[in-house]
C-alpha cells in the first residue's frame, strides 16, 4: 500500500500497567502502518509541574525492523485537559500556565459542559490546538453550528475517536447519532480521527478506521483519509510551530556544548524535513553553508566578507536528498532509515559543535533571506557561520510553511517570497552572530 | 450499468493471548471465522443487511466495516486489518504472498537456531495453500 503518512493523534497508555503492555500498543500502531502516534495523558483539574510528561517516547521492540521504512517512527506526548466550566478553560489555558503546557507536543481539551464547549469554541487560546469530544457517552452539551463554525475559523481541530465505534452497542448507537452530526457540520474540515484506544486490539489499521468513518459517520473517503493524515499532519506542525518558532516561523535552536543533539531537539527537523507527501507540500531550501567541501552546493563567494557564503537557492537537485537531511539525526537512535554518507552533512555540522552556550538568535522577519523556486514552500534556511579558527558554531533557522491553505502563516514569511537574495540581512545576522560570539 | 464486480480483500488477524493468560490458541478455521463476521453485520446492519451482504456480495464496504469491528473470536480477542483490496484473486493471492513471506521472514530473523523444521514445513504447506488458490 501507498505510504501515505498516517497518524493515530491519540493513544492512551496506561500508567498503571507495565511498560510493555503500552509498548505493545505504540507497536501494534507500527505494525498496522501508522507512521506517528500522540501519547496522550487525560488531565483533569490544575496542572501541577508534577505532571511534566515523563516519558516522552516508548521504546519500540525488535520487531519494528520487519518494517523497512523510509521514515522514522514519531511519537508525540499529548494532553488532554478535562474541563467543566468556562472559568476552568480560563485557568487552564491561561498564559501563565503556558510553560507547562509547552513541555507537551500537543494540547487538547474535552468540554464537559455546555459553557466549557462554547468557551472553548469562541476564546482564543494560543496553546490549545485539538477540541477532543467523547462520544462514548451521551453528550452532556449540545454541539451548535455557529460555535463550530467560529472554531474552525481559528483553527481549532475537531477529534473524533474511533473506538466507541468498535465498542459495545450501546457507545457504538451513541457515537454514530453524535459523531455524524459534527461530521456533517464540519464537513470534514478540521476533522481528526484517532483511536483513542487503551489496548493494542482497539486500534484498528489506517485504512479500515477510514472506511468504518466513512461508512457510518457518512464522511467522503477522500476526506476521511485527509483526517487521518493531511489533517493530523498540519495540526502538528501548526502545534510544534506555535512552540519552538520565534514569531512562528524562525527555528531557534539550542546548541549545546560537548553534546550530540538528542532526538528530542531534532523532532522538529524531522519533521520538516519528513515529507510524506511529497506532491502537495514541496520545499525550498536555501543553504548558506560555508564548507568549500561541498561540491554539490555552488560556490558563490563575495568579498568584504571574512566568511565565503555559499548559497544554494534551489532545492537540491535530488529531491530526497533534501527530505533526509534533518532525518539523519533520527538514525542515530534508530536505524531504520539508510543513508548515504553523503547526505548526513547537515548532522555532521551539527554535531561537530564543539563550543557555544545557547544561542538565541533574534532575526528579524522581514528580510526574507529567501528566494523561491518553484512556487514551493516549506522553507528550510540553514545558516551557519564558521569563524574560520577552530571554535565552530552554527545557528539553523528553519522558515516552515507546509502548503495547506488553511495553515496560519504569518505573514512575514509572504513577504520573504521575493525572488532576489537580500544579503544585506544576512550581513547583519552574520555581524550580529559575530558579536554574540565575541 | 456497470458491470458487477466482486472484492476480494486480504485481511490480517491479530491475535491478543497476552490478558487472558495462555488458556488455549485460537485456531482460526473458516467456520469461526465467518461467524464472527456473519454476527457482526447481524449486530451492526440487522436481519436485511445480512440477508443483502450474504445474497449479492454487494457493498463491499459494509463487510468490510463489519469486519473491523469484529473484536473476538469465541472469548480471544482478535482484531482484523485489511492488507489489500481488489477485484481479482491472483492479485490478492499475491499480496498475501508477500505479506506471508515478509513475516516469516522476520521470524526466521527473529527465531535463529530455535527454528524447527516442522514449521518450516507448515509455513510451506501455507504458502502452497495460498498459491494453490483458483485465481
Amino acid at each position: 500500500m501507498a505510504l501515505a503518512g498516517f497518524f493515530d493523534l491519540s493513544i492512551l497508555p496506561n500508567d498503571s500497567k507495565s511498560t510493555t503492555a503500552n509498548t505493545s500498543i505504540v507497536a501494534r500502531a507500527l505494525d498496522l502502518g501508522y507512521s506517528a502516534v500522540a501519547l496522550d495523558h487525560p488531565h483533569r483539574g490544575l496542572l501541577a509541574d508534577s505532571h511534566a510528561p515523563i516519558a516522552s517516547s516508548l521504546l519500540l521492540p525488535p520487531s519494528a525492523s520487519l518494517h523497512h521504512r523510509r521514515h522514522p517512527f514519531l511519537q508525540y506526548t499529548r494532553i488532554t485537559l478535562s474541563l467543566d466550566s468556562a472559568a476552568a478553560c480560563a485557568s487552564a489555558l491561561a498564559p501563565s500556565a503556558a510553560r507547562l503546557l509547552r513541555t507537551y507536543d500537543i494540547v487538547a481539551a474535552r468540554p464537559l459542559t455546555q459553557a466549557a464547549f462554547d468557551h472553548l469554541c469562541q476564546a482564543t487560546f494560543d496553546h490549545l490546538d485539538i477540541v477532543s469530544i467523547d462520544f462514548s457517552h451521551k453528550l452532556p452539551f449540545r454541539l451548535k453550528l455557529p460555535m463550530l463554525k467560529l472554531a474552525l475559523q481559528r483553527g481549532l481541530h475537531l477529534e473524533i475517536a474511533y473506538s466507541p465505534l468498535i465498542a459495545d452497542a450501546a457507545s457504538r448507537r451513541q457515537a454514530v447519532a453524535e459523531a455524524k452530526l459534527l461530521v456533517e457540520w464540519t464537513k470534514g474540515k478540521n476533522l481528526i480521527i484517532s483511536s483513542a484506544a487503551h489496548t493494542a486490539s482497539e486500534i484498528r489499521g489506517p485504512y479500515d478506521a477510514i472506511n468504518l468513518s466513512s461508512y457510518l459517520l457518512g464522511l467522503s473517503t477522500q476526506r476521511a483519509k485527509a483526517a487521518l493524515s493531511v489533517n493530523c499532519r498540519s495540526l502538528i506542525s501548526k502545534a510544534l510551530r506555535k512552540k519552538h518558532f520565534y514569531k512562528k516561523t524562525i527555528r531557534i535552536d539550542r546548541l549545546l556544548p560537548n553534546k550530540q543533539l538528542n532526538s528530542a531537539n531534532f523532532k522538529l527537523a524531522d519533521w520538516i524535513g519528513w515529507d510524506p507527501m511529497p506532491h502537495e507540500v514541496d520545499l525550498l531550501s536555501l543553504d548558506v553553508n560555508p564548507e568549500p567541501s561541498s561540491d554539490k552546493y555552488e560556490l558563490l563567494s563575495y568579498k568584504g566578507e571574512p566568511q565565503s557564503l555559499d548559497i544554494n537557492p534551489e532545492p537540491s537537485a535530488n529531491k530526497d536528498e533534501l527530505l533526509y537531511l534533518p532525518i539523519n539525526a533520527l538514525t542515530e537512535a534508530s536505524s531504520h532509515v539508510p543513508y548515504d554518507g553523503d547526505e548526513s552533512l547537515f548532522v555532521e555540522q551539527q554535531e561537530q559543535l564543539s563550543h557555544g552556550n545557547e544561542i538565541l538568535f533574534p532575526v528579524e522577519t522581514q528580510e526574507g533571506p529567501v528566494q523561491v523556486s518553484r512556487g514551493e514552500s516549506l522553507m528550510t534556511c540553514v545558516l551557519s557561520t564558521l569563524p574560520a579558527s577552530c571554535e565552530q558554531h552554527s545557528v539553523a533557522t528553519n522558515l516552515d510553511n507546509p502548503g495547506n491553505n488553511e495553515t496560519v502563516m504569518a505573514h512575514d514569511v509572504q513577504t520573504a517570497a521575493v525572488s532576489s537574495f537580500d544579503l544585506k540581512g544576512i550581513e547583519k545576522m552574520l555581524n550580529l552572530c559575530m558579536m554574540l560570539w565575541n | 450499468m456497470v458491470h458487477f464486480k466482486n472484492r476480494y480483500m486480504v485481511m490480517e488477524a491479530f491475535i491478543d493471548t497476552a490478558g487472558k493468560g495462555q488458556s488455549d490458541p485460537l485456531i482460526l478455521t473458516q467456520l469461526n471465522v465467518t461467524k464472527a463476521i456473519r454476527d457482526s453485520i447481524q449486530i451492526n446492519f440487522g436481519e436485511c443487511g445480512l440477508a443483502a451482504c450474504l445474497g449479492s456480495l454487494q457493498d463491499h464496504q459494509k463487510v468490510w466495516a463489519a469486519i473491523t469491528m469484529v473484536r473476538s473470536i469465541g472469548k480471544i480477542p482478535v482484531s482484523f486489518n485489511l492488507r489489500d483490496v481488489s477485484g481479482s484473486i491472483r492479485a490478492c493471492k499475491k499480496a498475501a504472498l508477500e505479506c506471508e513471506e515478509a513475516k516469516f521472514e522476520y521470524y526466521k530473523l527473529a527465531a535463529g537456531d530455535r527454528i524447527t523444521p516442522k514449521f518450516v514445513e507448515t509455513m510451506e504447506s501455507c504458502f502452497n495453500k495460498i498459491k494453490g488458490l483458483e485465481s
